[in-house]
């Protein structure tokens, strides 16, 4: 029988017992559908922002309330690091600071920019360019995987990849590396097309022929020879453009710049590239070069996904209300080929970055009112259309690019100089690329349909003329009523209180001041029309003709370039089809170049050619056009001669200029005797090219404007039959 | 192409020399005299009013009369010195006095130093080593007691989770190891010791255990070291055990292009660095970098005043150089670039090296007799005939090398020039004299070839290798340096250790440990410390600052002329000589870590090692004596 005390005792430690279990039940209730659900709704639990990061976690809780101390001593710190140049240093105060403040979205912004543009551009090797901007990319792509939901941070990294891979100085050398980071690390390696003799001593790539004619018994290192040479034959076919961009470079406007850029002028020159950069930032997990004479093929181990670099978003799982853009869109699963690009892993994250937008509404370039603040968030720094329509401008540059490059259709290109006769080892023609997809036209026809996507999304264009004509005519009948100009801002007015009609008129109204707004802003008729002009085989034949007259031209053929020049597909076709706009009344594919050929790039573009085939026409037939002159003018000296001795002296003709014009090597520099191509006017007498852009392009070029030229002047010959003729010269 | 290193180290502050120490002592002297100073007025207000007749009485006569006399003379001496300081009528005669009055203050703090080292000085025959070597032992078991190693297994999470901070770049990988392997042992150690250091003699005499010491014949100084010692001795065990398992850590599985740039112990041979054709000779141009470690050369043709040359003047080199094949010489220079250049093209320089032996017009003669050699060989190699050549004139250019940015390039020189240089010549040195020119026995010109760059340079950019740099002993010289390296870490846990201990005599052990950090704390911002003591920092002192705060006014705009603004800066000059007093308090920890020179794969010369030790030492000992005092007049079981 306990004592009463004990009954006491035991009656308290019931009564803390129950208490202890109601408030727990309480507690745990109150916090699984209270706080909880009020956390998730406000997205302000870890793992609703992201991959929660274990040791930052621990990291704050460490420092209990001092982290706001500490993350400012960090701040200086990194400040200092950077000012001393200490990299490093600065590197690992980063990566402290964000994991202190892994919510904090500015931080990896300022910090991964910093990295990616400050740093790098203060290393003189490019490989170590590569490496910091590659380390700024890593860590936005942290601070995105931390963070997810982010359009700013997804849309950061594929800026990254496109404007310092793609875009920068030295992106010739850039894009390569890149190249080489997506390709397995034996693949690429140095060992595989190298030579050793017995003596352990390198077989340079030049010195085989001798050697093997030296020692023509040696049949072990005629074996050593042919698998190298087999294996680069091999190398070259799966990577032709990563061979075409370390042969020849990207295209540059003169023979001075395209020298200048980094080129290997021989296979030892490739091997001393791929050496070079062995250790890369790569999808593939690091392996040390095989030994001398024996590399073998051998499969690679990726790197575990966040550690790979290029950084690909992960694979959709897209949650309500988010609308999964680009279904298909490359990942961090996707094969990555030959012609994966950093303008294609920027299009991968700006696709991935429009899915927290909300989508657009009825007007264009508006976006309806995010309904879930955990899954939307709309841009920061940058207006939404602009913001949406990167998707479809990275593959806009997908097609530059290759164009750039010369990667025009599926009929390859020869590699030169760097094997005998141009020819693999198997005596086949040294010729890659050919036989696959029509590269650029590809890269344009999806670059169109994304346009066309983006413009029915955002109601950038009229759904058809009959849709257009309406709604301008609502629109002006609204303008009328209220009494208001073009040009005038369209009032905000109540919708309630008008009558349907009235309400068809306002809504007309305003959406064609937006539709206005929008494509001036976002210069999407430019884009649009490009895209869809481009993707025309048509418009693709002519660019291929131009690149190919441009590389004979800087390969020092102007013989040759000015052949090309004059091939029917080259610029005949491109007056035809891209500049006169009235031949093509009836041709339905055509018609989509209507706006292309009166846009001022376009023309701008059209103008170039002419000045660089009229350079190459001077260069080559200006003298024999010079002479033809000259003998005119003797006849016409002698004509004025015989005259003077009849006393009829002409006066018009001085006796002055046959000398003249043999001194001078460009006599009538300023005056354009010898027309253009482009320079006529179309049916309805509009300039093919107008004034303001060929003034844009002297500018551009520090050239002076030459005098205006009269319209009925022909245009020297595109054919070479008629090379011989004389252009007509008026005295 | 070469090697690129980027190994750089940066010295911002001229490494300790034997020449620094007698200025030091003085200096030292006169700040640890005026803290006894001040000492000695306290004891005079607080201790000898209230002593009793009975204690004084018990003082001898000889000590009463010497302490009065050193104590009473200082004093004085510190009375005229400030009321002559206050006294000058304008700045001209304080210019005039300001010799006479430091050496007069230095007078004064030597003998208030003496007077306050006087009962101290008595009582050291009273010290036995045996009883402070006990009670190291006693409190060296009494931390193991306490179970203080567990604490440095924490050491081995870094280790296991290191890599998340790591960046991968394998020329970084030593660099960012050893980084991190300090960075995380360092607060590991100094906490603990401080810890353990402060809590110590508090929580005996919170428990009272410290009776059983104090009723026994034991000089309560020789407490204090003893802690001291069992403390730091048991902390030297542990830093040895952590040095050794970080080093396995550090060198395991090291990438060669990291190898070849930080896995060793260069031994820099350095100069001084002067200009030519410059803004002065002591600077290059400013091309406006915020950090000015560097100055700049301009390619030919920029200055405007000629070739701009950077000249480093060496001293007589060791005789071992001369012996060798080739001297290896390396420097770390700056581009800063007005045009872009070519891609992966560095600017190039042009490097002169003469002794003091070399005349005007020889290196004429050295190109005409070199050309010639270079013809008829007589089976010699370029290398040979350089080398003859070399020690024949002390003379040898290196006439183009492309520079690239941040990155540790190299030259080798014919080991000739260190010969000629090492060799005697009178006639020359004659020369020398009678036009009164200094010898200066190896000058190194660097001119920018580039007209449209600039090259950066500071002392410390370009220096000889006093080392073999193809040894092949690199690791191991390595692996010395990391534990030469640690003692840095090793000084600093003494520093913490000692400050502890000795404030822990007086304070309770939370407010011991505290200000032991806060004196560490600022000891890491000392620079930011001095800026504002000296009023160069950017925002003014603490009423200024608040003043600009509370107005949102910009740290860097000039304060308008109103009586609240004077008033601020009248108020903040006040401050500003409280914060200078401070500073000689505050430790200089910058010194002590070693940590970039293991990074960077510089040595750590025995004389730095033992200078900063002698620099702890200076520091520690003020300390200990308030220690003595502070325990001598607590009242534990006072008789």
């Amino acid at each position: 029988m306990a004592s009463p005390f004990q009954k006491q005792a035991r009656d308290r430690k019931f009564i803390y017992i129950g208490l202890i279990i109601v408030l727990f039940t309480f507690a745990w209730f109150w916090r699984h559908y209270n706080i909880d659900a009020q956390a998730s709704k406000l997205a302000i639990r870890e793992i609703n922002r992201g991959d929660v990061e274990l040791s930052g976690s621990v990291i704050r809780l460490t420092l209990t309330g001092s982290r706001g101390l500490a993350t400012c001593a960090l701040w200086i710190s990194a400040i200092d690091k950077q000012k001393k140049n200490q990299w490093n240093e600065l590197e690992l105060l980063v990566r402290s600071l964000t994991k202190l403040q892994p919510y904090f979205i500015t931080p990896w912004l300022f910090q991964s920019w910093n990295l990616a543009y400050n740093v790098s551009v203060e290393s003189d090797r490019v490989k170590d360019k590569y490496f910091y901007i590659t380390r700024g990319i890593e860590l936005l792509a942290e601070g995105e995987k931390q963070n997810r939901h982010h359009p700013d941070l997804r849309f950061n990294i594929g800026f990254y990849n496109q404007h310092k891979i793609c875009q920068s100085d030295e992106t010739n050398t850039l894009r390569s590396i890149f190249q080489l980071s997506c390709i397995p690390p034996s693949e690429r390696d140095p060992s595989r097309f190298r030579v050793f003799t017995d003596e352990g001593k390198e077989l340079r790539w030049a010195e085989f022929s001798s050697y093997l004619a030296e020692n023509p018994t040696n049949q072990t290192m005629k074996g050593r020879i042919e698998k190298a040479m087999r294996e680069f034959d091999n190398f070259c076919k799966d990577h032709p453009q990563l061979v075409r961009r370390l042969r020849d470079g990207i295209r540059k406007e003169t023979k001075y710049e395209q020298a200048r850029q980094f080129s290997c002028e021989s296979v030892d020159a490739v091997i001393g590239f791929l050496s070079d950069n062995q250790v890369v930032p790569s999808l593939f997990e690091d392996t040390p070069p095989a030994p001398p004479n024996a590399w073998e093929a051998k499969k690679d181990k990726l790197k575990p996904v966040e550690q790979r670099f290029p950084v690909l978003p992960a694979p959709r799982r897209v949650e309500k209300p988010q609308v999964e853009f680009l279904p298909g869109e490359l990942t961090h699963e996707s094969r990555l080929g030959d012609d994966f690009d950093g303008f294609a892993d920027a299009r991968a994250w700006y696709s991935y970055s429009q899915e927290p937008i909300p989508p657009a509404d009825v007007l264009p370039g508006s976006t309806q009112p995010v309904v879930d603040r955990n899954l939307q968030r709309k841009p920061k720094n940058i207006a939404t259309l602009i913001f949406r329509n990167y998707p479809a401008r990275a593959q806009s540059y997908v097609g530059e690019r290759l164009q750039q490059e010369g990667w025009f259709d599926d009929t390859g290109w020869r590699i030169y100089g760097w094997f005998d006769g141009d020819n693999f080892s198997d005596g086949a023609p040294a010729l890659v690329g050919n036989g696959r997809d029509k590269w650029s036209l590809k890269a344009w026809e999806d670059a169109a349909r994304m346009w066309q996507d983006h413009a029915e999304q955002n109601h950038m264009m009229f759904k058809s003329a009959e849709d257009e004509a309406v709604k301008r005519k609502l629109a002006a009948e609204f303008r009328k009523a209220m009494n208001i100009d073009e040009h005038a801002q369209t009032p905000t007015l109540r919708e309630d209180k008008m009558s349907p009609e009235e309400k068809e008129r306002y809504q007309a109204a305003w959406f064609i001041k937006e539709l206005e707004v929008y494509r001036n802003m976002s210069n999407f008729m430019h884009h649009y029309v490009r895209a869809r002009a481009e993707a025309q085989p048509a418009t693709m034949n002519c660019r291929k003709q131009f690149f190919e007259a441009e590389t004979e031209r800087l390969h020092d053929n102007p013989r040759a370039a000015l052949e090309i020049y004059r091939k029917k597909e080259s610029i005949s076709d491109w007056k035809e089809k891209v500049l006169l706009t009235t031949k093509r009344i009836g041709n339905k594919d055509l018609r989509v170049l209507t706006e292309f050929g009166l846009d001022s790039a376009t023309q701008e573009s059209s103008y170039e050619v002419q000045f660089r085939y009229l350079n190459l026409f001077e260069r080559e037939e200006g003298q024999l056009i010079k002479q033809q002159i000259l003998q005119r003018l003797q006849q016409l000296e002698f004509a004025g001669i015989a005259l003077s001795h009849t006393g009829l002296y002409p006066g018009v003709i001085p006796t002055w200029l046959p000398i003249v014009s043999l001194i001078s090597p460009r006599p009538f520099q300023d005056v354009d005797l010898i027309p253009g191509p482009f320079d006529q006017k179309d049916d309805q007498g509009k300039p093919l090219i107008e004034e303001h852009v060929i003034s844009t392009f002297m500018s551009r070029k520090n050239l002076t404007p030459k005098k205006p030229q009269s319209s009925n002047k022909t245009e020297p010959p595109l054919n070479t039959e008629q090379k011989k003729e004389i252009p007509p010269s008026k005295p | 192409m070469d090697s690129f290193i980027f190994a750089t180290l940066f010295v911002e502050r001229d490494p300790l020399s034997w020449v620094d120490v007698p200025s030091g002592i003085l200096q030292w002297v006169q700040s640890v005299g005026g803290f006894a100073c001040l000492g000695l007025l306290l004891w005079l207000v607080f201790g000898w009013l209230r002593t009793s007749t009975v204690d004084k009485n018990r003082v001898p006569a000889w000590k009463k009369v010497l302490f009065s006399t050193l104590a009473g003379s200082g004093l004085i001496l510190f009375v005229i010195t400030i009321g002559l300081r206050f006294t000058s009528s304008n700045k001209y005669e304080a210019m005039q006095n300001e010799k006479f009055l430091e050496n007069f203050q230095l007078l004064a703090s030597a003998l208030c130093l003496a007077a306050i080292l006087l009962p101290f000085i008595c009582n050291l025959p009273r010290f036995s080593l045996r009883r402070i070597f006990g009670l190291a032992k006693l409190s060296f078991q009494e931390a193991l007691r306490r179970k203080v190693v567990y604490a440095f297994a924490a050491l081995l999470l870094i280790f296991l989770f290191a890599s998340w901070f790591i960046p991968y770049k394998p020329e970084d990988q030593v660099r960012s190891y050893v980084q991190v392997v300090y960075w995380a042992m360092s607060p590991l150690f100094l906490l603990t010791s401080s810890l353990l250091a402060a809590f110590s003699i508090p929580a005996d005499i919170k428990s009272q255990t410290i009776h059983t010491i104090v009723t026994k014949p034991v000089e309560r100084f020789e407490i204090v070291l003893g802690r001291f010692l069992g403390f730091t001795a048991l902390m030297t065990v542990i830093l040895f055990v952590m040095t050794a398992t970080s080093l396995l850590y550090v060198i395991r599985g090291i990438d060669p292009a990291a190898a070849s740039e930080s896995l060793k112990a260069r031994v820099p041979l350095y100069g001084d660095l002067s200009f030519l054709n410059t803004e002065s000779d002591k600077k290059g141009d400013n091309v406006g970098r915020e950090w000015e470690y560097r100055s700049y050369i301009a390619g030919p043709g920029m200055g405007g005043k000629g070739t701009a040359t950077a000249v480093w003047t060496f001293p007589f080199p060791p005789t071992n150089l001369s012996d060798r094949e080739k001297v290896r010489a390396e420097f770390t220079f700056d581009i800063y670039r007005t045009t872009k250049g070519r891609e992966n093209r560095g600017v190039a320089c042009s490097f002169t090296f003469q002794t003091w032996r070399y005349r005007e017009g020889d290196d004429k003669i050295y190109e005409r007799e070199k050309r010639q050699a270079l013809l008829n060989r007589n089976g010699k190699s370029d290398a040979q005939i350089e080398n003859e050549l070399a020690e024949k004139y002390g003379y040898f250019v290196y006439p183009s090398k492309p520079i690239f940015d941040y990155q540790t390039l190299s030259l080798d020189i014919p080991s000739g020039l260190f010969k000629n240089a090492s060799a005697s010549d009178n006639t020359r040195a004659n020369e020398l004299r009678s036009s009164n020119s200094a010898i200066e026995p190896i000058k190194v010109k660097v001119i920018c070839l580039d007209p449209t760059q600039y090259i950066g340079m500071a002392k410390y950019d370009l220096y000889f290798r006093a080392d073999d740099p193809d040894s092949t002993n690199e690791k191991l010289w390595f692996s010395l340096n990391f534990f030469k390296g640690s003692m840095g870490l090793w000084l600093r846990m003494c520093l913490v250790t000692g400050i502890a201990v000795c404030l822990s005599t007086y304070l309770t052990g939370v407010i011991s440990l505290l200000f032991t950090m806060i004196l560490y704390m600022g000891g890491l911002v000392q620079e930011f410390i001095q800026q504002v003591a000296m009023g160069v920092n950017p925002g003014g002192g603490p009423v200024e600052a608040l003043f600009r705060l509370v107005r949102r006014e910009n740290s860097a705009a000039q304060l308008e002329q109103t009586t609240a603004n004077q008033i601020a800066t009248t108020s903040d000059v006040f401050f500003r000589w409280i914060i200078r007093r401070l500073l000689d308090i505050i430790p200089d920890v910058e010194r002590l870590d070693f940590t970039v020179f293991v990074a960077e794969g510089f040595d750590i010369s025995g004389t730095q090692i033992l200078l900063n030790a002698l620099i702890l030492f200076g520091y520690l000992a003020p300390w200990a004596i308030l220690a003595y005092f502070l325990l001598r007049w607590r009242e534990i079981a006072s008789s």
